[in-house]
Protein backbone atom coordinates (compact mmCIF):
# COMPACT_ATOMS: atom_id res chain seq x y z
CA UNK A 1 0.00 0.00 0.00
CA UNK A 2 1.28 3.49 -0.80
CA UNK A 3 2.08 5.12 2.48
CA UNK A 4 1.21 8.61 1.39
CA UNK A 5 -0.04 9.39 4.89
CA UNK A 6 3.48 8.90 6.22
CA UNK A 7 4.92 11.04 3.44
CA UNK A 8 2.32 13.74 4.03
CA UNK A 9 3.14 13.67 7.72
CA UNK A 10 6.83 14.00 6.91
CA UNK A 11 6.11 16.91 4.56
CA UNK A 12 4.10 18.73 7.24
CA UNK A 13 6.87 18.26 9.81
CA UNK A 14 9.59 19.39 7.40
CA UNK A 15 7.57 22.44 6.35
CA UNK A 16 7.08 23.44 10.00
CA UNK A 17 10.82 23.24 10.63
CA UNK A 18 11.52 25.19 7.45
CA UNK A 19 8.97 27.85 8.42
CA UNK A 20 10.66 28.37 11.77
CA UNK A 21 14.12 28.38 10.20
CA UNK A 22 14.30 29.23 6.51
CA UNK A 23 18.01 28.33 6.50
CA UNK A 24 17.42 24.79 7.77
CA UNK A 25 18.90 21.90 5.82
CA UNK A 26 15.59 20.07 6.23
CA UNK A 27 14.72 21.25 2.70
CA UNK A 28 16.50 18.16 1.32
CA UNK A 29 14.23 15.81 3.29
CA UNK A 30 11.21 17.86 2.21
CA UNK A 31 12.24 17.65 -1.45
CA UNK A 32 12.87 13.90 -1.11
CA UNK A 33 9.37 13.40 0.35
CA UNK A 34 7.84 15.28 -2.58
CA UNK A 35 9.95 13.22 -5.00
CA UNK A 36 8.72 10.01 -3.42
CA UNK A 37 5.16 11.25 -3.76
CA UNK A 38 5.83 11.83 -7.45
CA UNK A 39 5.59 15.63 -7.35
CA UNK A 40 8.85 16.22 -9.20
CA UNK A 41 8.38 19.92 -10.08
CA UNK A 42 7.76 20.78 -6.43
CA UNK A 43 10.65 18.61 -5.27
CA UNK A 44 12.97 20.27 -7.79
CA UNK A 45 11.87 23.77 -6.82
CA UNK A 46 12.39 23.15 -3.08
CA UNK A 47 15.75 21.48 -3.60
CA UNK A 48 17.05 24.16 -5.98
CA UNK A 49 15.98 26.91 -3.59
CA UNK A 50 17.68 25.17 -0.67
CA UNK A 51 20.87 24.56 -2.63
CA UNK A 52 21.19 28.29 -3.24
CA UNK A 53 21.58 28.67 0.53
CA UNK A 54 23.55 25.42 1.09
CA UNK A 55 25.47 24.75 -2.13
CA UNK A 56 27.87 22.36 -0.37
CA UNK A 57 25.19 20.15 1.17
CA UNK A 58 25.97 16.76 -0.41
CA UNK A 59 22.71 15.03 0.60
CA UNK A 60 20.71 17.70 -1.22
CA UNK A 61 22.85 17.20 -4.32
CA UNK A 62 21.97 13.51 -4.22
CA UNK A 63 18.27 14.30 -3.87
CA UNK A 64 18.62 16.66 -6.83
CA UNK A 65 20.33 13.90 -8.84
CA UNK A 66 17.46 11.53 -8.06
CA UNK A 67 14.90 14.14 -9.13
CA UNK A 68 16.71 14.74 -12.44
CA UNK A 69 16.99 10.97 -12.97
CA UNK A 70 13.24 10.59 -12.48
CA UNK A 71 12.76 13.42 -14.98
CA UNK A 72 15.07 11.58 -17.39
CA UNK A 73 17.44 14.56 -17.43
CA UNK A 74 20.51 12.35 -17.03
CA UNK A 75 23.14 14.99 -17.82
CA UNK A 76 21.94 17.25 -15.02
CA UNK A 77 21.56 14.21 -12.74
CA UNK A 78 25.19 13.34 -13.44
CA UNK A 79 26.38 16.88 -12.60
CA UNK A 80 24.49 16.90 -9.31
CA UNK A 81 25.71 13.45 -8.33
CA UNK A 82 29.33 14.35 -9.04
CA UNK A 83 28.94 17.54 -7.00
CA UNK A 84 27.60 15.44 -4.12
CA UNK A 85 30.43 12.91 -4.38
CA UNK A 86 33.07 15.63 -4.42
CA UNK A 87 31.56 17.17 -1.28
CA UNK A 88 31.22 14.07 0.89
CA UNK A 89 32.92 11.13 -0.81
CA UNK A 90 31.29 7.97 -2.10
CA UNK A 91 28.64 5.80 -0.47
CA UNK A 92 27.03 2.59 -1.74
CA UNK A 93 23.81 4.48 -2.56
CA UNK A 94 25.80 6.99 -4.60
CA UNK A 95 27.55 4.17 -6.49
CA UNK A 96 24.21 2.57 -7.33
CA UNK A 97 22.77 5.87 -8.52
CA UNK A 98 25.93 6.60 -10.50
CA UNK A 99 25.79 3.23 -12.28
CA UNK A 100 22.12 3.76 -13.14
CA UNK A 101 22.81 7.21 -14.60
CA UNK A 102 25.79 5.82 -16.55
CA UNK A 103 23.63 3.06 -18.03
CA UNK A 104 20.94 5.53 -18.99
CA UNK A 105 23.57 7.77 -20.61
CA UNK A 106 24.80 4.79 -22.66
CA UNK A 107 28.10 4.37 -20.80
CA UNK A 108 27.86 0.66 -20.11
CA UNK A 109 31.55 -0.07 -19.57
CA UNK A 110 31.89 2.56 -16.87
CA UNK A 111 28.70 1.31 -15.20
CA UNK A 112 29.98 -2.26 -15.40
CA UNK A 113 33.12 -1.48 -13.40
CA UNK A 114 31.06 0.03 -10.57
CA UNK A 115 28.38 -2.66 -10.65
CA UNK A 116 30.87 -5.51 -10.49
CA UNK A 117 32.36 -4.11 -7.28
CA UNK A 118 28.90 -3.54 -5.85
CA UNK A 119 27.79 -7.05 -6.78
CA UNK A 120 30.78 -8.69 -5.10
CA UNK A 121 30.00 -6.85 -1.87
CA UNK A 122 26.19 -7.24 -2.13
CA UNK A 123 25.32 -10.31 -4.25
CA UNK A 124 21.70 -10.40 -3.01
CA UNK A 125 20.88 -6.75 -3.62
CA UNK A 126 17.92 -6.71 -6.03
CA UNK A 127 18.61 -3.17 -7.26
CA UNK A 128 22.16 -4.11 -8.21
CA UNK A 129 20.95 -7.29 -9.91
CA UNK A 130 18.33 -5.31 -11.81
CA UNK A 131 20.94 -2.82 -13.01
CA UNK A 132 23.21 -5.67 -14.12
CA UNK A 133 20.39 -7.19 -16.12
CA UNK A 134 19.58 -3.78 -17.58
CA UNK A 135 23.24 -3.38 -18.51
CA UNK A 136 23.28 -6.77 -20.21
CA UNK A 137 20.09 -6.07 -22.12
CA UNK A 138 22.08 -5.35 -25.30
CA UNK A 139 20.68 -1.87 -25.85
CA UNK A 140 23.96 -0.21 -25.04
CA UNK A 141 26.70 0.34 -27.55
CA UNK A 142 29.47 -0.68 -25.16
CA UNK A 143 27.71 -3.20 -22.94
CA UNK A 144 29.88 -5.68 -21.19
CA UNK A 145 30.24 -9.12 -22.81
CA UNK A 146 30.67 -10.87 -19.45
CA UNK A 147 27.33 -9.54 -18.25
CA UNK A 148 25.44 -10.62 -21.35
CA UNK A 149 23.24 -13.70 -20.93
CA UNK A 150 23.04 -16.68 -23.34
CA UNK A 151 21.38 -15.93 -26.67
CA UNK A 152 18.98 -17.81 -28.89
CA UNK A 153 18.21 -17.30 -32.54
CA UNK A 154 14.67 -16.45 -33.64
CA UNK A 155 14.32 -16.45 -37.42
CA UNK A 156 17.60 -14.67 -37.91
CA UNK A 157 16.85 -12.18 -35.12
CA UNK A 158 19.07 -12.58 -32.11
CA UNK A 159 17.22 -12.68 -28.83
CA UNK A 160 18.65 -12.93 -25.37
CA UNK A 161 16.82 -15.28 -23.06
CA UNK A 162 15.89 -13.84 -19.71
CA UNK A 163 14.04 -15.21 -16.73
CA UNK A 164 10.80 -13.81 -15.37
CA UNK A 165 12.72 -12.57 -12.32
CA UNK A 166 15.15 -10.67 -14.55
CA UNK A 167 12.26 -9.18 -16.52
CA UNK A 168 10.63 -8.00 -13.29
CA UNK A 169 13.92 -6.51 -12.12
CA UNK A 170 14.15 -4.54 -15.37
CA UNK A 171 10.51 -3.46 -15.28
CA UNK A 172 10.99 -2.19 -11.73
CA UNK A 173 13.68 0.27 -12.77
CA UNK A 174 11.83 1.71 -15.75
CA UNK A 175 11.13 5.38 -14.95
CA UNK A 176 7.76 5.96 -13.25
CA UNK A 177 7.24 2.24 -12.56
CA UNK A 178 6.56 1.61 -8.88
CA UNK A 179 6.80 -2.14 -9.05
CA UNK A 180 5.76 -5.36 -10.74
CA UNK A 181 4.63 -8.78 -9.59
CA UNK A 182 3.96 -12.06 -11.39
CA UNK A 183 1.02 -13.96 -9.93
CA UNK A 184 0.12 -17.64 -10.35
CA UNK A 185 -3.33 -19.23 -10.80
CA UNK A 186 -3.90 -19.31 -7.06
CA UNK A 187 -3.18 -15.60 -6.63
CA UNK A 188 0.21 -16.28 -5.06
CA UNK A 189 3.39 -14.38 -5.84
CA UNK A 190 5.75 -16.07 -8.30
CA UNK A 191 8.14 -13.14 -8.10
CA UNK A 192 7.79 -9.45 -7.56
CA UNK A 193 9.56 -6.22 -6.74
CA UNK A 194 8.04 -3.13 -5.25
CA UNK A 195 9.40 -0.29 -3.24
CA UNK A 196 8.60 -0.29 0.46
CA UNK A 197 5.15 1.20 -0.03
CA UNK A 198 3.48 -1.90 -1.46
CA UNK A 199 2.84 -5.35 -0.12
CA UNK A 200 3.37 -7.63 -3.12
CA UNK A 201 1.33 -10.47 -1.58
CA UNK A 202 -1.61 -8.11 -1.17
CA UNK A 203 -1.22 -6.69 -4.70
CA UNK A 204 -1.05 -10.24 -6.11
CA UNK A 205 -4.17 -11.47 -4.32
CA UNK A 206 -6.25 -8.38 -5.12
CA UNK A 207 -5.13 -8.31 -8.76
CA UNK A 208 -5.99 -11.95 -9.27
CA UNK A 209 -9.47 -11.37 -7.84
CA UNK A 210 -9.99 -8.32 -10.07
CA UNK A 211 -8.75 -10.16 -13.17
CA UNK A 212 -10.96 -13.20 -12.51
CA UNK A 213 -14.02 -11.02 -11.88
CA UNK A 214 -13.36 -9.13 -15.09
CA UNK A 215 -13.04 -12.38 -17.00
CA UNK A 216 -16.41 -13.47 -15.61
CA UNK A 217 -17.99 -10.12 -16.55
CA UNK A 218 -16.51 -10.17 -20.07
CA UNK A 219 -17.93 -13.64 -20.61
CA UNK A 220 -21.40 -12.47 -19.49
CA UNK A 221 -21.47 -9.82 -22.22
CA UNK A 222 -19.88 -12.15 -24.78
CA UNK A 223 -16.64 -10.23 -25.05
CA UNK A 224 -14.37 -13.26 -24.86
CA UNK A 225 -11.41 -14.02 -22.64
CA UNK A 226 -9.86 -11.07 -20.79
CA UNK A 227 -6.26 -10.51 -21.78
CA UNK A 228 -5.41 -7.15 -20.22
CA UNK A 229 -6.83 -4.73 -17.71
CA UNK A 230 -5.72 -1.14 -17.17
CA UNK A 231 -7.02 0.64 -14.10
CA UNK A 232 -6.37 4.34 -13.68
CA UNK A 233 -6.83 6.17 -10.41
CA UNK A 234 -5.89 9.75 -9.64
CA UNK A 235 -2.39 8.78 -8.52
CA UNK A 236 -1.43 5.59 -10.31
CA UNK A 237 -2.06 3.09 -13.04
CA UNK A 238 -2.37 -0.65 -12.49
CA UNK A 239 -1.80 -2.73 -15.58
CA UNK A 240 -2.60 -6.45 -15.50
CA UNK A 241 -1.38 -8.59 -18.37
CA UNK A 242 -2.66 -12.16 -18.64
CA UNK A 243 -0.07 -14.64 -19.92
CA UNK A 244 -0.34 -18.40 -20.36
CA UNK A 245 1.23 -19.31 -17.00
CA UNK A 246 0.96 -16.16 -14.94
CA UNK A 247 -0.61 -12.75 -14.52
CA UNK A 248 1.85 -9.85 -14.63
CA UNK A 249 0.80 -6.80 -12.61
CA UNK A 250 2.68 -3.54 -13.14
CA UNK A 251 1.96 -0.50 -10.99
CA UNK A 252 3.10 2.90 -12.25
CA UNK A 253 2.72 6.55 -11.44
CA UNK A 254 -0.20 8.17 -13.25
CA UNK A 255 2.09 10.16 -15.58
CA UNK A 256 3.80 7.13 -17.15
CA UNK A 257 3.80 6.89 -20.95
CA UNK A 258 1.76 3.75 -21.56
CA UNK A 259 2.84 3.43 -25.20
CA UNK A 260 6.53 3.32 -24.36
CA UNK A 261 5.96 1.07 -21.33
CA UNK A 262 3.91 -1.35 -23.43
CA UNK A 263 6.69 -1.64 -26.01
CA UNK A 264 9.31 -2.39 -23.36
CA UNK A 265 7.18 -4.89 -21.48
CA UNK A 266 6.10 -6.68 -24.67
CA UNK A 267 9.76 -7.05 -25.62
CA UNK A 268 10.73 -8.35 -22.19
CA UNK A 269 7.88 -10.84 -22.00
CA UNK A 270 8.75 -12.07 -25.47
CA UNK A 271 12.28 -12.77 -24.23
CA UNK A 272 10.94 -14.50 -21.13
CA UNK A 273 8.70 -16.73 -23.21
CA UNK A 274 11.68 -17.75 -25.35
CA UNK A 275 13.25 -18.92 -22.13
CA UNK A 276 10.31 -21.16 -21.10
CA UNK B 1 -38.85 14.70 -28.96
CA UNK B 2 -35.47 14.61 -27.26
CA UNK B 3 -34.67 17.03 -24.48
CA UNK B 4 -31.68 19.35 -24.70
CA UNK B 5 -29.90 17.20 -22.09
CA UNK B 6 -30.41 14.05 -24.15
CA UNK B 7 -29.21 15.85 -27.26
CA UNK B 8 -25.95 16.91 -25.64
CA UNK B 9 -25.32 13.46 -24.24
CA UNK B 10 -26.33 11.97 -27.58
CA UNK B 11 -23.72 14.14 -29.29
CA UNK B 12 -21.06 12.75 -26.96
CA UNK B 13 -21.92 9.08 -27.53
CA UNK B 14 -22.37 9.52 -31.28
CA UNK B 15 -19.00 11.25 -31.45
CA UNK B 16 -17.60 7.96 -30.15
CA UNK B 17 -19.59 5.57 -32.31
CA UNK B 18 -18.59 7.61 -35.39
CA UNK B 19 -15.07 6.33 -34.79
CA UNK B 20 -13.99 3.24 -36.68
CA UNK B 21 -14.20 0.07 -34.59
CA UNK B 22 -16.51 1.44 -31.87
CA UNK B 23 -19.45 -0.89 -31.36
CA UNK B 24 -21.34 0.92 -28.66
CA UNK B 25 -21.10 3.93 -26.35
CA UNK B 26 -23.45 4.63 -23.49
CA UNK B 27 -23.89 6.82 -20.47
CA UNK B 28 -25.28 5.18 -17.35
CA UNK B 29 -25.90 6.33 -13.82
CA UNK B 30 -24.38 4.67 -10.77
CA UNK B 31 -27.27 2.18 -10.61
CA UNK B 32 -26.60 1.03 -14.16
CA UNK B 33 -29.62 2.83 -15.56
CA UNK B 34 -28.89 3.89 -19.12
CA UNK B 35 -29.27 7.61 -19.75
CA UNK B 36 -28.40 7.40 -23.43
CA UNK B 37 -26.72 4.97 -25.77
CA UNK B 38 -25.54 4.76 -29.34
CA UNK B 39 -26.48 2.71 -31.24
CA UNK B 40 -29.83 2.45 -29.47
CA UNK B 41 -30.83 -1.13 -30.28
CA UNK B 42 -27.91 -3.21 -31.59
CA UNK B 43 -26.29 -3.98 -28.28
CA UNK B 44 -27.46 -5.16 -24.88
CA UNK B 45 -26.43 -1.94 -23.20
CA UNK B 46 -28.23 -2.67 -19.93
CA UNK B 47 -26.37 -5.91 -19.37
CA UNK B 48 -23.15 -4.25 -20.37
CA UNK B 49 -23.70 -1.34 -17.95
CA UNK B 50 -24.64 -3.72 -15.15
CA UNK B 51 -21.56 -5.89 -15.63
CA UNK B 52 -19.26 -2.90 -16.11
CA UNK B 53 -20.46 -1.11 -13.01
CA UNK B 54 -20.25 -4.32 -10.95
CA UNK B 55 -16.62 -4.46 -11.94
CA UNK B 56 -16.01 -0.81 -11.07
CA UNK B 57 -17.66 -1.42 -7.70
CA UNK B 58 -15.38 -4.39 -7.06
CA UNK B 59 -12.37 -2.33 -8.10
CA UNK B 60 -13.30 0.53 -5.82
CA UNK B 61 -13.48 -1.90 -2.90
CA UNK B 62 -10.28 -3.73 -3.77
CA UNK B 63 -8.25 -0.71 -4.78
CA UNK B 64 -8.44 0.62 -1.24
CA UNK B 65 -5.84 -2.03 -0.47
CA UNK B 66 -3.48 -0.69 -3.13
CA UNK B 67 -4.27 2.93 -3.97
CA UNK B 68 -5.60 5.76 -1.89
CA UNK B 69 -8.31 6.58 -4.42
CA UNK B 70 -10.83 4.58 -6.40
CA UNK B 71 -10.92 3.63 -10.06
CA UNK B 72 -11.53 6.52 -12.46
CA UNK B 73 -10.75 4.85 -15.78
CA UNK B 74 -10.93 1.15 -16.48
CA UNK B 75 -9.93 -0.54 -19.72
CA UNK B 76 -10.46 -4.27 -20.21
CA UNK B 77 -9.06 -5.89 -23.35
CA UNK B 78 -10.14 -9.28 -24.58
CA UNK B 79 -9.01 -11.18 -27.66
CA UNK B 80 -11.42 -9.32 -29.93
CA UNK B 81 -12.72 -6.29 -28.04
CA UNK B 82 -11.97 -3.65 -25.51
CA UNK B 83 -14.24 -1.98 -23.04
CA UNK B 84 -13.57 1.34 -21.35
CA UNK B 85 -15.49 2.56 -18.33
CA UNK B 86 -14.86 6.13 -17.20
CA UNK B 87 -16.36 7.99 -14.30
CA UNK B 88 -17.58 11.47 -15.01
CA UNK B 89 -19.33 13.50 -12.32
CA UNK B 90 -22.34 11.36 -11.37
CA UNK B 91 -22.38 9.25 -14.52
CA UNK B 92 -20.32 6.54 -16.20
CA UNK B 93 -19.32 6.53 -19.83
CA UNK B 94 -18.98 3.00 -21.21
CA UNK B 95 -17.43 2.36 -24.61
CA UNK B 96 -17.13 -1.01 -26.33
CA UNK B 97 -14.83 -1.21 -29.33
CA UNK B 98 -13.13 -3.80 -31.46
CA UNK B 99 -9.63 -4.65 -30.26
CA UNK B 100 -8.28 -3.42 -33.59
CA UNK B 101 -9.54 0.14 -32.92
CA UNK B 102 -6.41 2.24 -32.52
CA UNK B 103 -5.28 3.87 -29.32
CA UNK B 104 -6.42 7.30 -30.56
CA UNK B 105 -9.85 6.21 -29.44
CA UNK B 106 -8.58 7.22 -26.01
CA UNK B 107 -8.44 10.82 -27.21
CA UNK B 108 -12.05 10.61 -28.40
CA UNK B 109 -13.10 9.18 -25.06
CA UNK B 110 -11.43 12.10 -23.30
CA UNK B 111 -13.18 14.57 -25.59
CA UNK B 112 -16.54 12.87 -25.00
CA UNK B 113 -15.93 13.06 -21.25
CA UNK B 114 -15.18 16.75 -21.61
CA UNK B 115 -18.46 17.24 -23.47
CA UNK B 116 -20.38 15.44 -20.73
CA UNK B 117 -18.49 17.21 -17.98
CA UNK B 118 -18.89 20.71 -19.45
CA UNK B 119 -22.58 20.14 -19.99
CA UNK B 120 -22.99 18.91 -16.44
CA UNK B 121 -20.96 21.84 -15.13
CA UNK B 122 -23.13 24.26 -17.04
CA UNK B 123 -26.36 22.60 -16.05
CA UNK B 124 -25.68 21.23 -12.57
CA UNK B 125 -22.64 23.02 -11.09
CA UNK B 126 -23.42 21.96 -7.50
CA UNK B 127 -23.37 18.29 -8.44
CA UNK B 128 -19.97 18.64 -10.06
CA UNK B 129 -18.54 20.45 -7.09
CA UNK B 130 -19.13 17.34 -5.03
CA UNK B 131 -17.13 15.20 -7.44
CA UNK B 132 -14.29 17.54 -8.26
CA UNK B 133 -11.57 14.83 -8.49
CA UNK B 134 -13.27 13.17 -11.47
CA UNK B 135 -13.49 16.47 -13.31
CA UNK B 136 -9.84 17.19 -12.53
CA UNK B 137 -8.84 13.81 -13.90
CA UNK B 138 -10.60 14.51 -17.20
CA UNK B 139 -8.79 17.83 -17.51
CA UNK B 140 -5.48 16.15 -16.64
CA UNK B 141 -5.99 13.33 -19.17
CA UNK B 142 -6.84 15.81 -21.87
CA UNK B 143 -3.67 17.74 -21.15
CA UNK B 144 -1.63 14.55 -21.48
CA UNK B 145 -3.23 13.65 -24.79
CA UNK B 146 -2.73 17.17 -26.12
CA UNK B 147 1.04 17.18 -25.51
Amino acid sequence: MIDTAELDDRIVKCEKILESDVNSQIFAALAEAHRKKGDLPKAREICQRGLKIHPNYASARIVMAKIYTAEENYDRAWEELQAGISESGRTRAMDILESEILIRRGKGNEAKAILQKLYVANPDDETIKGLMVMLGEGKLSDSSPDLVMPRVSDGGRILRKITLTEAINIIRIIPRVLGAVAVNDQGLVIDGRFDGNFDKEEVAALSKEIFDSSALGSAKISLGRTSEILIESSSMKIWMIGRANYLLVVITRDDVSMGSLKLRIDELLHKVEHND
Amino acid sequence: MKTAKQNKFQTAVEYLTDYSGVKCALIADSDGLIIISSPAADFDGELCAAVGLDLVDLLDKNLRGIAESGCEFLTVKTGADWITIAKTSIFYLIVIAERKADDLLGVRISRALEMISSYMKEKYPAVLLSSEPAARKIEKKTEVYNV
